[in-house]
């Protein structure tokens, strides 16, 4: 195990290398010049040089990488473009607590819905109980939240006048987007439980367990359960990463200062420091999420060794 | 040994991070406009007639007993700088005026009314600017605040490791201010404090326009301890000590910052106790927050535009912007003037703006904005007349558009003006009207502003936000030859005399005006520009709230003349 976690690491550490060589890449390569765009629609050439060497941006493209490189390994992933002279780190503080908080109680609540009706709907499948839950569950997985959301503060917001239709911190603020961020996962986790517990439910170890005379419940939750719950494991992980970067769509809409938010702006306003950190915080979560599932999997499954 | 999840790990986790780089990468979108601030015009002008709000005057209401208001900062996270020196975008702007205050203001006409300073003097030659101090100016620490600290303010708005982007345009003209620029000097030689309450300023040359420069926060005073204290750190609350009518009582970062009547304020006492500004960067959820009490400004986005117009509360303002079409005079066939008066006339200005832009574009046919100094309403445009293009093509040489050479028009996609594809669209269709075949170019924002800038781009559609409401911002600036600013290099030695005589003719604005008035038509009827509107914008303001006059500016399209006479009545 322990070596399993060294030699993952050792690995992730040079797909972060090759993450940020690319994103360093791509933000110099693009056409886009943020010293221009700093200046505005007010040109000036001798501004413009004066910025340029500010940034350090007159410095041929292999310095500016080594620099680049060498702020990062103390930790510093340099200022913003747009916020002028912030720290990206900074900025990025204040989004990720927001994210975390709104994507995580949005998961647990997918969990703690998703899989017992996932359950239920395998038990009682083909009953009118299984049919009515998996259409209910289809239209929270096919209606897009650039929809969803405008009803919602529609109907909650500007008609009943229940919610608060922007912001973040206190309960009612949460409601809405919790719910609208748990509408599309509840239905995932429903349909794949389902549907993979009606696999697991066929096979030979759930018939001899219950021609043991184990009761229905035990076979149900101890047997079929556990093992219908790897490929969950395997889907969350990518989900628990992305909590991290927050959801754009639902942060834009719903004016939640998080990360998603931020990202938003910052690839709208060319900051590229910010997008590049972003996007590196987004491979750390997504290295670890997956370094924690393969591990769960040993937890889950006693076959599964790494 | 390695499970097979491993494998799926490599290839899911670069996919993801891959797809999420092109995506965030890949996003373009617009930037605030980072044109800088009118002013007040330096010298009184008959400023047009704004169209003017549907609010009926209410007969003094009852003040409500919770006196806090909601005006949300739109289409942005978090204020770009809250620093006086480098605020230079309409969204830090916003911030700034209520924090920090300077020597002079603009008034709802743009006119040049005192602020710190209660009068000025300008010497006979229009060199040297006296300013007198009010003997009562706090910071909003309780510390007064004297000629010293604006000198210190100038000064370090000009310092190179300040980094601001709006010191040259704004400051620029201060004798010396280029030795601090350049790093050269520490402070500028024509910034002198003759007494605590008297400032002077030397200038380099008599320009009529310079009030107007000085209005904006360049010059506005900060206060150096707190600045020094603070590594000029201006995210801190405890940076942000100015003399302005409202104090920073807390800041979140990124969603909302509340301010509080500055209790030291020279201007009097406020009846409001509370200026909450939640930053929203969706102008529809703006518009939403509104529609629920949780704002009590908004902007209209377009979709909202056909109900919001029948409301009682709703506002529109002039946003000192023009939205033109620039031609390259050497550029075949734009050397034609008979092809260019062509294009002119085929354009129907007023079916743009009710049809494209729902009323968002005044159609204008001169250079200058209504609503400022120097708006020129007779002046002699293109009408639009079928016929007469038609009618001009045919004599060029082209019948019908046969024969005409390839015409590109590039216009940014993004950027501070809305829905500039479906405008020049519009335009596209007007001018085949004609014969007149033209290809769309669309760009990124950015990669337009340095084609722009490059003035690589013969054929342009473009806009041009006022930094100062004075017809030297636009007449001098943008068709003035040789400057980097003159994006189809327009050149003409009459045009260049005359706005140079009238940049500097101080004393006498009937003359000055009529030296711009008699360039704006030379330019015109050179068509070195076709003009097509002026920027509206359009607010939704509650009732309830009393103090406010919609004004032509490029920010926040409504003002309060007097902060002390805002107040919420009972809703």
């Amino acid at each position: 195990m322990i070596q399993f976690i060294i030699k993952r690491l050792f690995s992730t550490v040079f797909i972060l290398w090759g993450v940020v060589t690319i994103i360093f890449l791509l933000s110099h390569l693009v056409p886009v010049d943020p010293v221009t765009m700093m200046l505005g629609e007010r040109y000036d050439q001798a501004v413009y040089e004066q910025l340029r060497h500010s940034y350090g941006f007159d410095q041929p493209l292999w310095q500016q990488y080594i620099n680049y490189m060498w702020q990062l390994l103390h930790g510093d992933f340099g200022k913003s473009y747009h916020y002028i002279e912030r720290p990206v780190a900074d900025i990025l503080r204040s989004g990720v607590p927001i994210s975390l908080q709104l994507g995580g109680l949005a998961i647990l609540l997918e969990l703690i819905i998703g899989i017992p009706s996932g359950v239920l709907s395998a038990i009682k499948q083909n009953t009118w109980i299984d049919r009515m839950n998996m259409g209910v569950m289809m239209i929270l997985y096919s209606v897009p939240n650039f929809v969803l959301i405008p009803i919602c503060m529609l109907v909650f917001g500007v008609q009943l006048r229940w919610l608060p239709v922007a912001g973040w911190g206190s309960a009612p603020h949460m409601v809405m987007p919790v719910a609208v961020y748990t509408a599309l996962g509840t239905a995932f986790y429903a349909r794949l439980t389902r549907s993979t517990m009606l696999e697991v439910m066929r096979e030979d170890y759930i018939r001899t367990a219950r021609s043991k005379g184990l009761p229905e419940r035990m076979v149900i939750y101890g047997h079929a359960l556990r093992n219908a719950l790897i490929p969950l494991v395997s889907a969350l992980s990518p989900s628990l990463a992305f909590i991290v970067t927050g959801a754009f769509i639902i942060e834009s809409m719903f004016n939640i200062p998080g990360i998603g938010y931020i990202a938003i702006q910052a690839s709208q306003m060319n900051d590229y420091p910010v997008v590049a950190a972003l996007t590196l915080i987004l491979a750390v979560a997504v290295a670890l999420m997956n370094m924690i599932a393969d591990i769960l999997y040993t937890v889950i499954d006693p076959r599964i060794r790494l | 040994m390695l499970s097979p999840t491993n494998r799926r790990f490599n290839w899911m986790g670069v996919l993801v991070i891959v797809s999420l780089i092109a995506v965030l990468v890949g996003s373009c979108a617009a930037p605030p406009q980072p044109t800088p601030e009118p002013t007040k015009a330096v010298i009184a002008a008959t400023p047009t007639a704004a169209p003017s709000p549907t609010k009926p005057p209410a007969p003094t209401p009852t003040p409500a007993p919770k006196q806090v208001l909601i005006f949300p900062n739109i289409g942005i996270t978090e204020p770009p700088t809250t620093d006086p020196a480098l605020a230079g975008d309409g969204n830090s702007v916003e911030v700034v005026s209520l924090v920090y205050s300077g020597l002079v203001k603009q008034d709802k006409d743009l006119r040049p009314v005192p602020d710190a300073a209660t009068k000025w003097e300008v010497s006979k030659d229009g060199l040297v600017y006296t300013f007198y101090l009010r003997n009562d100016i706090k910071f909003s620490d309780g510390t007064p605040c004297t000629a010293e600290d604006f000198a210190y303010s100038i000064n370090r708005t000009l310092n190179p490791a300040t980094k601001s982007r709006q010191a040259k345009a704004y400051l620029g003209i201060i004798a010396g201010a280029t030795d601090v620029l350049e790093g050269k000097a520490a402070t500028a030689s024509g910034v002198k404090v003759l007494d605590p309450l008297k400032l002077q300023i030397t200038l380099t040359k008599p320009i009529s326009f310079f009030l107007d420069t000085f209005y904006f926060t360049t010059s506005a005073a900060v206060k150096r301890a707190a600045v020094e204290a603070n590594k000029g750190d201006f995210t801190k609350v405890e940076t942000n000590i100015g003399t302005g009518p409202f104090m920073i009582k807390s800041w979140v970062h990124g969603a909302e910052m509340v301010l509080v009547p500055n209790p030291y304020w020279y201007g009097g006492k406020l009846q409001l106790a509370e200026y909450r500004m939640p930053f929203v960067k969706d102008a529809a959820t703006a518009y939403k927050m509104y529609l629920t009490d949780e704002a009590h400004l908004t902007t209209v986005p377009s979709d909202n535009i056909a109900e919001a117009e029948k409301q009682p509360d709703f506002v529109r303002a002039p946003r000192l912007r023009v939205a033109t079409l620039v031609l390259n005079l050497k550029h075949p066939p734009l050397d034609n003037p008979k092809v260019r008066q062509a294009l002119a006339h085929a354009l129907d200005r007023a079916t743009i703006d009710n049809v494209v832009l729902r009323g968002q574009l005044a159609p204008i046919k001169g250079i200058i904005p209504p609503g400022m100094m120097g708006y020129n309403p007779n002046i002699k445009g293109y009408n639009y007349d079928l016929n007469k293009a038609k009618q001009l093509l045919a004599e060029a040489g082209y019948p019908g558009g046969k024969g005409l050479p390839p015409l590109t028009l590039s216009y940014p996609t993004g950027g501070p003006d809305p829905e500039t594809t479906r405008t020049v669209t519009a335009m596209q269709q007007m001018w085949k009207e004609v014969g007149i075949e033209v290809k769309l170019n669309g760009m990124e924002f950015g990669a337009f502003l340095k084609a722009r800038n490059d003035h690589t781009l013969p054929f342009i559609y473009t806009g041009w936000g006022a930094d100062w409401p004075h017809p030297q911002n636009y007449l001098s600036l943008l068709l003035h030859s040789g400057l980097p600013t003159n994006w189809c290099e327009y050149s003409n030695p009459k045009y260049d005399q005359l706005v140079d005589q009238a940049d500097v003719t101080f004393a006498d604005e009937k003359k000055q005006l009529a030296l711009y008035a008699e360039a704006e038509q030379m330019a015109i009827s050179d068509v070195a520009w076709i003009p097509i509107g002026s920027h509206v914008r359009m607010y939704r303001l509650k009732p309830y709230v009393h103090g406010f006059v919609p004004y032509p500016s490029w920010m926040l399209g409504v003002m309060a003349p007097d902060w002390t006479k805002v107040y919420l009545s009972a809703h």
